[in-house]
């Protein structure tokens, strides 16, 4: 048997009770828990600091348009946030691969053959370029390196949100950072 | 074992960071990568660090905060105003009524050969008013809405077979609300059977009262009936008559009455005959024919019925509550003694050994391979709410902000007494002061501003009225599974003594009885729940036909059953005892998919003010019970388990070992122990009693009175609250009908609420569904105009509030 004592269900679980009460204090309370990472996410996704304030907003205003409707989150929270964030983004943006490329013109897909396994990346690379190598990378491989690395969600958790099984998640993001650190590669020597 | 290839190693790094590891931690075991592992996972974690800095972060949530809050509190006015003006529904709803008995109307003339027999029968008002007298309780709040819906719903289903009737309101709490149901429609009754089986159908929703002047025909009134005086009339729903013309008395429920009196001529003409195919079926007139209690000079059936037992009398020590003159109790006829099969049992109060039950807990939740959800309960507050002369306050809704983050919301129980969990919500955690905010019914609220570091036991008082009646909603919440079978039938004997006494209670309680009784998936029926009755002798039948089976593993699906017990059960208001007696051996499944959450629902029964007394059959585990004791704890309900004789198969006796309910103390030594035992049923029953009698004893509770705050701003007092909506979250499909089997020995009652409606006309359930469900079809088809413009002005708003 396993050790399953968890810790407190009074988080998650008693926000989505009270928001099933249409409590207006709970709408509240999600703000104040959940803004930072959904902030985080879109922030990462889109790059622009009001565009992302006015996704995350919408998220909440969504949020509190569905109480007491059908579309209200009922199990889980987070994962029904970032799914309601992941979705305005792509209303904004269209389909994950209309995602803007930034100022880079050309997709530059394949990591250099000859990389220096020795090149420690914290040292030679900064976050400004980081995040725009991000921006360059495919919507999926972006998203699951966001959910991932970024917010630290589990396996199934961003299988969920994405749509995929979490063996497709395994794979996604073994390329999806074989890639980053390509692109990352490739802007430093250029 | 398989050697592990990059792929894998990656992957099991990731998790491991996202664990809280190193990428050197999860490198050295796997060196024959290390290289190339260390340049993907600091590739990742690039990532992480690549987010934007916390600043950035604080400064857009304090920026988009305004533009949150404004929405909610524009959504909240937009929700409240349709509530009060929109016309729109309940018209629709009335002119789909007013069509559905033309239909009826043209089909019943075309049948009808006869109105001889229609000549016959009574005109029946039925008056609907919402549940009043528990003032701003919420549920019913949600239910104003719904008034006209209801209002469709009764007209829908009395239009099978019918003749003049009016449908009207009165009542309501609000004049809004009453003139969502002020459209009278005259439709025609031919059944009064239909109009029980309506108001039956519709008990689950409203407390279903007949008025003193409704009279069934055919029943003997009491001035001129065979029976004689001591007879009263009532329905097969019946519960305590409410006079609708007493000044400051607001009606209850839905309500009967007979506007053009019966005729007692017409009583005696037709004893039995010409009408007595209105009448119920005669199972239901006898269940429901009652008796005045016994006077109080009578000796108490009580003595006699523990006399013919094996075990001591039952106690009359404890103070009982008395009613005001003229309330009158429902109970059954002279009931038959009922010999008990002895149980003994223990009991722990956790919240009153307080530190005791603490260490349990650490103890438990330190060991390892257990399954159970915690809830934080470390640095309890008990919050007692009293009234100007120190009488406890119950049902009173109290609240607790941190800062302006609702925190904690629960109801006094008789007591007056409620717990606050600080610990238990990461947002009230170490705050330096709490607002506490009160209220009873729908008088104002009151705040009061709590300083944990003072202490944690307060007193608050709140200018009130007290109650003037005493009611009673006991719920058996009954594991029904294989493993109960060695037990089971004493249990129910058991039951059946407790109910009967519970009904024999001095002080004329008005009592209503529910059960539910649970297995687990796969069996024939997850949970089977009767709504609560006033008639024990109903309630008896049920238990009496519950039978022990299925089950297989350990843990049932009590999680489903406490969900049913709570969400699905007509519990009444805020001035109600509210008890659930959870009869069971085993603890909650914890790994089904799409279940509920015994944690979360114990919170919920806190909410509405249930009170939880679990009751430990034999064979329960550590897990089950650190469960059982949570739920008790933190609903201020008491744990109880049965006891035996020690390396015994089963006798009655002191010892429960097997439990970290320590020692029982040993009357015959006078050694002090953990627990005392008793027999079961006079436990149940002093559980019981106490509850009520603390209705009526001044709080003796020492604790910091706290005083109210003079000035405490409530924006909108009567949209504030959040609404309670019990049928939020929907039941999930599992839940099977009933599937009788030679099993479970024949037929199985059928609960009043899912009754069959079927008139004379042989119209049935599925057509009236119908026509409700096309009445509400239009309604609601039309509705989604108003919704979408509501939808954009709140957009408006926020666009213009944020520009």
């Amino acid at each position: 048997m396993f050790l399953i004592v968890l810790p407190d269900v009074s988080t998650e679980s008693h926000l989505l009770v009270r928001l099933q009460r249409r409590d207006p204090d709970a709408v509240i309370a999600v703000y104040e828990q959940y803004f930072p990472p959904l902030y985080q996410y879109v922030r990462l996704k889109v790059g622009d600091k009001a565009i992302a304030q006015d996704i995350v907003s919408e998220v909440f205003l969504r949020l509190i348009e569905s109480l007491g409707k059908p579309s209200a989150p009922r199990d889980h929270l987070r994962a029904w946030l970032f799914t309601v964030a992941r979705n305005a983004i792509y209303r904004t943006y269209g389909e994950p691969d209309q995602l803007p490329l930034d100022d880079v013109e050309e997709w530059m897909p394949a990591p250099p053959e000859d990389s220096n396994p020795e090149i420690r990346l914290s040292e030679v690379v900064d976050l400004d370029r980081v995040r725009r190598a991000l921006r360059m990378l495919a919507a999926e491989h972006q998203e699951v390196l966001i959910l991932r690395f970024g917010q630290r969600l589990s396996l199934q958790e961003t299988a969920d949100l994405m749509g995929k099984s979490v063996s497709a998640i395994k794979s996604l993001q073994f390329r999806a950072v074989d890639t980053l650190r390509g692109i990352l590669l490739e802007a430093e020597v250029s | 074992m398989a050697q592990i290839d990059l792929f894998d190693a990656f992957n099991d790094c990731v998790d491991r960071m996202n664990a809280g590891e190193s990428i050197d931690d999860c490198l050295r075991d796997y060196p024959e990568y290390a290289a190339r592992l260390r340049q993907l996972l600091e590739a990742g974690e690039l990532v992480f660090r690549a987010q934007v800095p916390g600043a950035e972060v604080a400064d857009e949530q304090t920026q988009v905060r305004a533009r949150v809050v404004q929405a909610m509190q524009s959504r909240q006015k937009i929700v409240d105003m349709p509530r009060r003006r929109n016309w729109f529904i309940p018209l629709v709803a009335v002119a789909s009524l007013v069509l559905v008995i033309g239909v009826a109307s043209v089909v019943m003339l075309a049948t009808r050969t006869s109105q001889a027999d229609i000549a016959a029968t009574q005109t029946v008002s039925y008056i609907i008013a919402l549940n009043s007298t528990d003032g701003g309780e919420d549920r019913f709040r949600g239910t104003q809405t719904a008034a006209a819906e209801f209002a469709t719903n009764i007209a829908a289903t009395v239009a099978v077979g019918v003749n003049p009737t009016v449908i009207g309101a009165t009542g309501m709490p609000t004049l809004a609300a009453r003139e969502q149901l002020t459209p009278a429609t005259v439709v025609t009754i031919e059944s009064l059977e239909v109009v029980q089986q309506t108001a039956t159908a519709l008990s689950h929703l409203f407390v279903v009262t007949p008025s003193p002047d409704f009279v069934l025909p055919g029943t003997p009134t009491p001035a001129l009936g065979p029976i004689g005086a001591s007879m009263t009339p009532v329905l097969p729903f019946a519960g305590t008559p409410t006079p609708l013309s007493t000044p400051g008395v607001v009606p209850t429920s839905v309500v009967l009455m007979s506007p053009v009196p019966f005729t007692p001529a017409a009583a005696m003409a037709t004893p039995t005959g010409s009408v007595s195919h209105m009448t119920p079926e005669p199972t239901s007139v006898a269940a429901v024919t009652t008796h005045e209690p016994p006077p109080s000079s009578t000796p108490n059936p009580t003595a006699t019925m523990t006399a013919t037992a094996t075990g001591t009398p039952l106690s009359s020590s404890t103070p009982l509550p008395t009613l005001p003159p003229g309330t009158q109790s429902v109970s059954s006829s002279a009931p038959t003694p009922i010999e008990v099969i002895p149980l003994n049992a223990g009991e722990i109060d956790d919240n009153a050994e307080w530190d005791t039950y603490l260490t349990y807990r650490n103890s438990f939740l330190s060991q390892y391979g257990y399954s159970v959800h915690d809830v934080n309960v470390t640095g309890r507050h008990i919050i007692t709410v009293v009234d100007s002369e120190g009488y406890p306050v119950p049902g009173a809704r109290v609240r607790v902000l941190a800062g302006s983050t609702l925190v904690s919301t629960s109801r006094t129980y008789a007591t007056g007494q409620t717990l606050f969990f600080p610990n238990a919500n990461p947002a009230a955690q170490g705050a330096q002061s709490y607002r506490v905010i009160v209220q009873k019914g729908n008088s104002p609220e009151v705040a009061y501003e709590l300083n944990p570091s003072l202490g944690s036991s307060w007193i608050l008082t709140l200018p009130t009225v007290r109650a003037n009646a005493v009611k009673l909603d006991v719920l058996f919440l009954l594991d029904a599974t294989g493993s109960m079978g060695d037990e089971i039938a004493q249990l129910q004997n058991n039951l059946l003594a407790i109910s009967q006494q519970i009904a024999l209670l001095p002080g004329n309680v008005d009592v209503r009885y529910g059960l539910v009784t649970y297995r687990d998936r796969g069996d024939a029926y997850v949970t089977q729940s009767f709504d609560f009755t006033t008639d024990v002798g109903v309630f008896q039948a049920q238990l009496s036909n519950v039978r022990a089976n299925g089950g297989g593993d350990t843990p049932e699906s009590l999680n489903e059953a406490l969900y049913v017990a709570l969400y699905t059960l007509g519990w009444r208001g805020d001035d109600t005892v509210k008890l659930v007696f959870l009869v069971a051996d085993a603890p909650p499944h914890l790994d089904y998919p799409n279940d509920h959450d015994y944690a979360r629902d114990m919170v919920v029964a806190a909410e509405q003010g249930i009170k939880i007394h679990p009751i430990a059959s034999s064979g329960l585990s550590p897990d089950g019970e650190f469960i059982f004791r949570q739920i008790a704890q933190y609903t201020m309900g008491h744990f109880l388990f049965l006891t035996y004789q020690q390396g015994s198969s089963g006798a009655p006796g002191a010892d429960r070992s097997d439990l970290s309910v320590g020692e029982p103390s040993d009357p015959s030594t006078q050694t002090e122990g953990d627990y005392t035992v008793e027999r079961l049923d006079e436990l149940v029953l002093r559980l019981i009693t106490d509850e009520l009698s603390a209705l009526n004893r001044p709080v003796s509770q020492s604790g910091i009175t706290l005083e109210a705050l003079a000035l405490y701003p409530l924006p909108e007092p009567s949209t504030s609250g959040p609404f309670w909506l019990p049928t939020a979250t929907p039941l999930p499909t599992i839940t099977k009908t009933p599937t009788p089997t030679a099993m479970d020995g024949g037929s199985l009652p059928r609960p009043a609420s899912t009754a069959s409606v079927t008139g004379d006309s042989g119209l049935t359930l599925p057509f009236i569904l119908t026509v409700v469900g096309l009445s509400m079809f239009l309604g609601y088809s039309l509705r989604p105009r108003s919704a979408e413009k509501r939808k954009n002005d709140s957009k408006k708003r926020i666009r213009v509030d944020r520009d």
